[in-house]
């Protein structure tokens, strides 16, 4: 049985940060239904495709949902969505400051028609304050919250991280956030307002760049590249055969005099054990340059993979470059079956990567997402009896779209 | 009422992966029950020269109760075993083999507590060939792709410093387990979740990975600032007073025509939106330099606070680079209430950033991390019924331990 069976979910999110929390509750079980606009959706679906075939980003962030298209400008479309909603339990959407006021789907007029429903808006800078009405995208947020400030190369400038954790960490904050809600719903029978603004939710990632200047808040943190002190940095390795040397990277940890000894004795230089430059902490510290001229000259014998296998497996913290390409490529998925081989209705067989939590009594396998209008039909049918003639009214009035009369 | 009244969580969490995750519960209201070892506790507490808790630990442990119990002793084992029938979850996120050496399995704890949550954090999950390598947040950072795709095109990979390995991985478990949780509410059964920080990491990666035109068969390069649209990039700003203008900068995001149009008007440059060389995204693409130049020209005249200003206000997405002072010190987060005041038993007032979900109906207030063993007698007195005597025994044997300052919250 999937952990969320039952919980119903009325998805107005877009491109990641929304799509990114309704996927996951897909995935722990919910029922997401996706109304989107007939004719183009969510924008999501057309970034970086340019043709008729959803994207491959839409794909990655909409897998477990129904797609369901009513036309929300049109009165009749408006009065329909308020009538599917008491059959649902939480209402998520992450469009611009001022849309759904626009549209008058407010947390009042939903709360009118469904008195227990679960509200919940992700916005750029949140509902208030002086920035509340700025539109905001994955790397403003991250901006805006300090993400790029200790990302880079000391003396250089701030730097972009590139995972959008501005989006995807803003929808997970706010999956975790729904789902405690729900369980105070099934307690109280009330439902809630939600908000969350992804320059807060940003901030969470932050707390421990923050709390490295030892102050409350009184000290900015610096840029330092890729080093820390002693022995931890990014070291270049053995390029692969036919590789460009761009990903031919492992990055090495060793805080402690212990994880020192440890890693000497992986790399088979003893010597460097009982070596006076080296000897403690501060040493190491003082002798960097040489300390690190040793590190390389062991990392560029060794391949990516051979480096982080001999260290990882002597117990020295440490990780091989992984590009995009090596994600969808290496045994340690392959045994643990992250990755994901599935069925598109339109481009065949895809491979995504898996979700993360693995629980054992909770599985729900993953299904590829749904075509523009995909269901319809089906959802208007089971939600509101509506069918047959009534529903091909409905369609011909522009009011809802189905797909190829699916 | 807080959403997770009345959840309890035995938290046997560390560092940050972990003790985000229990932190988050605490937010949402669970009672978060930390177990520590006597003496040294959580090394993340740092123990600075000065005996005071690291700012990093704060960070991570607030609204948690401290509960000191050597595991190292049979007693204590005993103890905890007997606690974890009064509790929902129990979380941890030690280095593998760590829970199986002590004996504290999911068997062991199903045995006393068989509707438990049994939840492990781990720095590559508990199978595969590298499931017994040791992990930190870069490392996870770097194992998912994230390292490869930050830094500029003909330069190294870089480290994103938000420690979104760690805490990124503990939000999906707090999710996780809240979901399991309603299941257990629903069913009465418990169950074991498992989740590996490389592949947690890899779910902020979707976008990345999506810009391939295959399902994972081609390299996504790195490309410096830039988002994949001629003008989105970060400008440089006119240097704020008394700055070192290390961070006096402006990100822009342009994805559409008409956005360029809005850009141009709030520089006051309309003649650049008729201008040929930008006039469509192809030619914006082929005259890149120049364009970049044309907004580089304005943003040097502002400061980054003035560019926001000017062009947020105008419908351009955008946000100055804040550094970690600015994340204290700035109006909007003054005016949203985000910056949490706090009193510390040992350091006074300290200011912490704040919980970005705000629930109407589920309001929990911020409280600062608990000393070491700063809950021992109270915890094992509600839960257990062990009280004065006995508690001043195991105390004495070095079994459990309160506060070194006697304080008991």
């Amino acid at each position: 049985m999937p952990a969320l069976d039952g919980l119903r979910v009325l998805d107005m999110t877009q491109y990641e940060a929304g799509t990114s929390c309704t996927q996951a509750l897909a995935w722990h079980g919910a029922d997401v239904v996706k109304i989107e606009q007939p004719g183009v959706g969510d924008p999501g679906r057309g970034v970086g495709s340019g043709d008729a075939i959803d994207s491959h980003y839409f794909i990655n962030w909409n897998a477990n949902k129904r797609s369901v298209t009513i036309n929300l400008r049109d009165e009749r479309g408006k009065a329909l969505l308020f009538e599917m909603l008491p059959h649902y339990d939480v209402f998520v959407e992450n469009y611009g400051p001022g849309v759904m006021e626009k549209l008058g789907l407010t947390y009042e007029a939903l709360k009118e028609v469904h008195p227990s429903i679960i509200y919940a808006r992700l916005k750029g800078f949140g509902l208030s304050g002086p920035f509340a009405n700025f539109k905001s995208f994955d790397p403003v947020a991250q901006n805006a919250a300090g993400a790029f400030s200790v990302t880079g190369e000391e003396g250089g400038p701030p730097m972009r991280p590139g995972a959008c954790v501005g989006d995807s960490g803003t929808g997970m904050q706010l999956a975790f956030a729904i789902t405690s809600a729900y369980v105070q719903k099934l307690r109280t029978g009330e439902g809630q307002h939600i908000e969350i603004s992804m320059q807060e939710a940003m901030t969470y990632y932050v707390r421990t760049p923050v709390a490295g200047t030892q102050s409350w808040g009184d000290v900015a943190a610096e840029r330092r590249g890729n080093g820390w002190n002693g022995p931890t940095d990014l070291y270049p390795c053995k390029p692969l055969p036919d590789s460009n040397g761009a990903d031919d990277y492992l990055y090495i940890i060793a805080l402690t005099t212990r994880m020192w000894d440890t890693f000497c004795a992986a790399m088979d230089r003893p010597d460097m054990v009982v070596d006076p430059r080296f000897a403690d902490e501060q040493a190491r510290i003082d002798n960097n340059d040489a300390l690190k001229a040793e590190i390389r000259a062991w990392t560029l014998q060794h391949t990516k993979w051979e480096a982080m296998q001999i260290l990882g497996e002597a117990g020295v913290p440490c990780s091989a470059t992984h590009s995009t390409y090596d994600l969808f490529h290496n045994p340690h998925f392959e045994e643990r079956e992250f990755i994901q081989d599935i069925d598109h209705p339109e481009w065949g067989p895809i491979r995504l990567l898996g979700w993360a939590p693995k629980m054992s009594k909770s599985n729900v396998p993953m299904i590829a997402a749904p075509l523009l209008a995909e269901h319809t039909r089906e959802v208007l049918c089971d939600d509101l009896g509506i069918e047959g003639e009534e529903f091909a009214r409905l369609e011909a009035e522009g009011i809802v779209s189905s797909r190829n009369g699916a | 009422m807080p959403a997770l009244d009345g959840l309890r969580i035995l938290d046997m969490t560390q560092y940050e992966a972990g003790t985000s995750c229990t932190q988050a519960l605490a937010w949402l209201g669970a009672d978060v029950v930390k177990i520590e070892q006597p003496g040294q506790g959580d090394p993340g507490r740092g123990v600075r020269e000065d005996g005071l808790d690291s700012p990093y630990f704060v960070a991570w442990n607030s609204n948690k109760r401290s509960v000191a119990i050597d595991l190292s002793s049979e007693r204590g084992r005993e103890l905890l075993l007997e606690l974890a029938s009064h509790y929902d979850v129990f979380v941890e996120n030690y280095g593998p083999g760590v829970m199986e050496r002590l004996g504290l399995t999911y068997e062991a704890l199903k045995s006393v507590q068989p509707s438990i949550i049994y939840a492990r954090i781990k720095g590559f999950g508990l199978t595969g060939p590298y499931a017994e390598f040791k992990c930190f947040d870069p490392i996870a950072q770097n194992a998912a792709g994230a390292f490869s795709t930050t830094g500029f095109a003909d330069g190294p990979p870089t480290m994103p410093k938000a420690a979104v390995g760690d805490s990124g991985t503990g939000m999906q478990m707090a999710f996780a387990i809240a979901a399991a949780y309603i299941q257990r509410l629903r069913t009465g059964e418990g169950q074991e979740i498992e989740i590996s920080m490389q592949e947690a990491m890899t779910y902020c990666m979707r976008t990345y990975v999506s810009q391939t035109d295959g399902w994972g068969e081609s390299v996504v390069p790195r490309n410096g600032n830039g988002f994949g649209f001629s003008a989105s990039d970060l400008y440089p700003c006119k240097p704020a007073p008394d700055s070192d203008g290390s961070n006096d900068y402006v990100y822009i995001i342009l994805t559409t025509s008409r956005m360029w149009d809005t850009l141009c008007t709030a520089m006051e440059r309309p003649e650049l939106t008729v201008d040929p060389r930008f006039v469509e995204d192809e030619e914006r693409v082929e005259h890149q330099a120049e364009l970049q130049e044309e907004i580089r020209s304005w943003t040097l005249q502002h400061t980054k606070w003035e560019a926001q200003e000017i062009l947020a206000g105008a419908g351009v997405p955008c946000s100055a680079t804040h550094d970690t002072y600015d994340l204290f010190h700035n109006p909007h987060f003054e005016a949203r209430g985000f910056i949490q005041h706090l009193d510390h038993p040992e350091w006074g007032a300290i200011r912490q950033l704040g919980w970005a979900p705000r629930l109407s109906g589920s309001n929990v207030a911020m409280t600062a991390a608990p000393l070491l063993g700063q809950h021992t007698a109270q915890v094992l007195c509600d839960d257990l019924g062990i009280e004065a005597e006995e508690f001043a025994k195991l105390d004495a044997e070095g079994i459990v331990s309160g506060h070194r300052s006697g304080l008991s919250g």
